[in-house]
């Protein structure tokens, strides 16, 4: 009896929550279909890809940009210049150094494949709205403390999940999904750089596109090497101080500086992003230094997109960064003379449309980082007064 | 003595001691086990010093002159003194070999081809720059080494296929009896000897290396005492004392330098080496301008920026010099050599791929300019 009724109670639990499971399931569905207009018969740019062969063990590749020292490799690759050890593992955690020879532990294993939608990166001027492949593999050679990505940045390949993609089958992926391009995001592109560029190779030779979101912390030599593969380069400036950068980020912003005018130097589209953390880089008139350098060294063309911070990692004793904070900020970055401005991370917000900066119409109607539901440009210009606008728009 | 199971106090004592005594001695028993080889004793004389009485040396291979007493090493730390006789310990014992293309020391030494990198523990500077300061500024018992003689480095630069070996990696001048051993075997198997050298060496160590060594690279680091003291603790004038003498001798001389940050990455520096190097070692001598990455004791200073390097390699070209070339790039940029007289390309050296093509005897084939190096 007692038995029986337990059963019962169980049975009938699981009826109520299933039920509501469903009910809960079609509510959030609504809103979903109901907010995607223009994706109605189309794909929505968001996707989980399921199947995906995944690799039972780190495999080892022969990295590039490193030289022998005799008892040690230097790794070349990214301004920490680290000096390996037989067997030691650089801070980005995924270049080893095994018999004397550097290896890089990701090549063909990234832990996170999914389609996005280029504004996710997010990337204003470019196919507005485009389905891109998104990858990206463990590690990185920043410690940001309000990474959001930590899970995968801050750990070692062999802690992750890892599919088996060679830069082939990821691009033939890319070409089922429907996707414009092959954008590399989540932690850092240019540490698997040997991997990158073969991916960015292959791309482009399947006529893709290919997009890249970085902070940059690269040495000026593959940055050079990977830039003509690609199409568009989003570059994080996290502050404006070397305190900021050593502090938060253990990293040095002198570097980062360099790399945005080698990006802008190459023709590639540039966009540059901030994130404002409270208390950390919020200060305006440090602000304010920034826009003006990049208005000096980018030019007024280049969008800035100025993001909002919220609780992650090791700053989730934060507060997010309030919508008015941000707001000031792409005020003052305007007044700089900065044309693009945009603000992220505030869903919404009228800062996140594009407007032509001539006629005062929106081109761009943005929801989200995943849909665009109005685009006024045609052929690179405005349709209202045909002044071009900068960008990547076939 | 039990008390319902439980135990006395003395027991527990005698127990727990033993017990702390086996833990305490676990890891020293598990060292003994995986001890790593001794390091050997030295077997090998050194050259160039001379006895002082009372088990006392001096070393003469370079201007320290160290004063040894009995048991101690000189500042370099790989020369000992053992009962008055004056031993070279890292004969025979290099740090770190390794089959490598020439051209990341050499550019105008057999092109193309491989060499066998030899470097030992130990060197007679201390730069604070030092990008291999794991072996040059440790003792040799703390650095990884190998056994390997002269005649095994010979014949194992053959059966790698290597054209020859080259000293680099630390100051080869501290390995000086090691180095010249294996260059005199070499010039008799037909291999040549390169090395790579800070220049801080006597003047008759000095001759006995030129008359056995093929090509010799100095590294030319600053144009000032301050900078050459400073950074590297030594004395400046020995440094280009070394460069003149061997230009002036039967070997080849190339000169390197490291561009650091905001130490020597200006015009200054490329106007006075330039004129210098025009004044005593001539034009044809290739001038190396090495990039540098942040190591050592410089870890906070910026890696030289690639515009800042190729200006500088621009000035030096039209101050005078025939063959400035950018080096200790991660990946190998254009180095090819060009004739100095008619400026034909004489060796197309572009990325890893490298191809001979107007050189003929150390000429150029269109115009019969010698071009200083070794070519065959």
């Amino acid at each position: 009896m007692d038995e029986n009724f337990e059963h019962d109670n169980s049975r009938r639990e699981f009826l109520k929550t299933a039920a509501s499971l469903g009910i809960l399931t079609a509510c959030s569905g609504c809103p979903l279909i109901a907010d995607t207009a223009v994706y109605r018969g189309k794909d929505y740019p968001v996707k989980v890809i399921s199947n995906l062969p995944k690799k039972e063990s780190v495999t080892l590749k022969p990295a590039k940009y490193w030289k022998d020292t005799g008892s040690t490799v230097h790794c070349l690759l990214c301004p920490k210049y680290c000096q390996l050890r037989e067997g030691a593992m650089g801070p980005c955690r995924i270049r080893v150094n095994r018999n004397g020879k550097l290896y890089s532990t990701v090549y063909g294993s990234p832990c996170i494949v999914a389609t996005n939608s280029i504004e996710q990166g997010p990337i204003y001027h470019v196919t507005p709205g485009g389905r891109y492949l998104a990858v990206g593999t463990a590690g990185c050679n920043l410690r940001c403390k309000y990474c959001q990505n930590w899970q995968y940045s801050q750990t070692t390949a062999d802690d992750t999940t890892n599919y088996d993609l060679p830069p082939e089958k990821l691009v033939s992926i890319a070409k089922q999904m429907n996707c414009r391009g092959i954008l590399f995001t989540f932690t850092e592109a240019v540490l698997c750089i040997e991997y990158s560029m073969d991916i960015a190779r292959a791309a482009r030779e399947a006529g893709l596109k290919n997009a890249v979101i970085t902070a940059a912390y690269v040495d000026e030599e593959p940055l050079a090497d990977f830039l003509p593969l690609l199409d568009a380069i989003r570059i994080d400036l996290k502050g404006f101080t070397e305190k900021f950068y050593k502090d938060v980020l253990a990293a040095t912003l002198s570097p980062v500086l360099n790399s945005i005018k080698t990006a802008k130097a190459s023709g590639k589209w540039l966009e540059v992003v901030n994130m404002v953390v409270p208390g950390l880089n919020d200060d305006p008139v440090e602000f304010r230094k920034m826009a003006e350098w990049l208005m000096q060294n980018v030019g007024p063309l280049t969008p800035f997109h100025v993001s909002r911070f919220y609780p992650a990692y090791k700053l989730r004793n934060l507060p997010s960064a309030s919508v008015s904070t941000v707001e000031r900020m792409r005020k003052i970055a305007k007044e700089t003379g900065l044309r693009y401005v945009y603000v992220g991370n505030c869903p919404g917000n009228d800062g996140q449309n594009t407007y032509c900066y001539k006629c005062g119409q929106m081109l761009i109607h943005r929801i989200g980082y995943v849909s665009v539901d109005k685009m006024e440009i045609r052929n690179g210009k405005c349709r209202f007064c045909n002044t071009s606008i900068p960008g990547v728009w076939t | 003595m039990r008390v319902n199971g439980c135990i006395s106090r003395r027991e527990f004592l005698h127990q727990t001691t033993a017990g702390i005594a086996v833990c305490a001695s676990a890891p020293l028993l598990s060292n003994q086990g995986a001890a790593a080889p001794a390091f050997p004793e030295p077997a090998v004389r050194a050259r160039y010093w001379e006895p002082l009485g009372n088990n006392l040396v001096r070393c003469k291979l370079e201007p320290r002159q160290c004063e040894i007493g009995d048991g101690e090493r000189g500042v370099c730390g790989v020369r000992e003194n053992r009962g008055g006789v004056y031993y070279s310990v890292v004969h025979s014992l290099p740090s770190a070999v390794n089959v490598a293309p020439v051209e990341e020391t050499f550019l105008h030494a057999l092109p193309g081809s491989k060499t066998l990198q030899i470097g030992t523990a130990g060197c007679n500077l201390q730069c604070k720059f030092c990008n291999t300061w794991q072996m040059s500024q440790t003792r040799p018992e703390e650095a990884p080494f190998q056994r390997l003689s002269p005649q095994q480095a010979i014949d194992m630069a053959k059966n790698q296929g290597c054209k020859s070996v080259c000293f680099t990696y630390n100051d080869p001048v501290v390995c000086f009896e090691y180095m010249c051993d294996t260059a005199a075997l070499a010039r008799k198997n037909g291999i040549k000897a390169l090395c790579h050298t800070a220049g801080i060496i006597h003047d008759e160590p000095l001759s006995d290396l030129t008359k056995v060594m093929d090509s010799i690279v100095v590294d030319l680091k600053g144009t000032t005492k301050a900078f050459y003291k400073e950074l590297c603790g030594v004395d400046a004038d020995r440094v280009y004392n070394t460069a003149y003498r061997v230009a002036r001798s039967n070997c080849c001389l190339e000169i390197a330098s490291p561009i650091i940050t905001g130490l020597n990455d200006n015009k200054g520096f490329v106007t006075v080496m330039s004129r210098w190097m025009l004044q005593n070692v001539g034009a044809g001598v290739p001038w190396q301008l090495r990039r540098f990455y942040p190591a050592y004791q410089m870890m906070d200073l910026a890696t030289t920026s690639l515009i800042t390097m190729k200006e500088m390699q621009e000035m030096a070209r039209s101050a005078g010099l025939h063959h400035v070339y950018l080096c200790n790039l991660a990946r190998p940029g254009d180095n090819s050599i060009l004739c100095s007289k008619c400026k034909e390309k004489v060796v197309q050296r572009i990325a890893e791929g490298c191809e001979i093509l107007g050189l003929k005897e150390g000429k150029c084939s269109q115009c019969g300019q010698a071009i200083k190096g070794v070519w065959q």
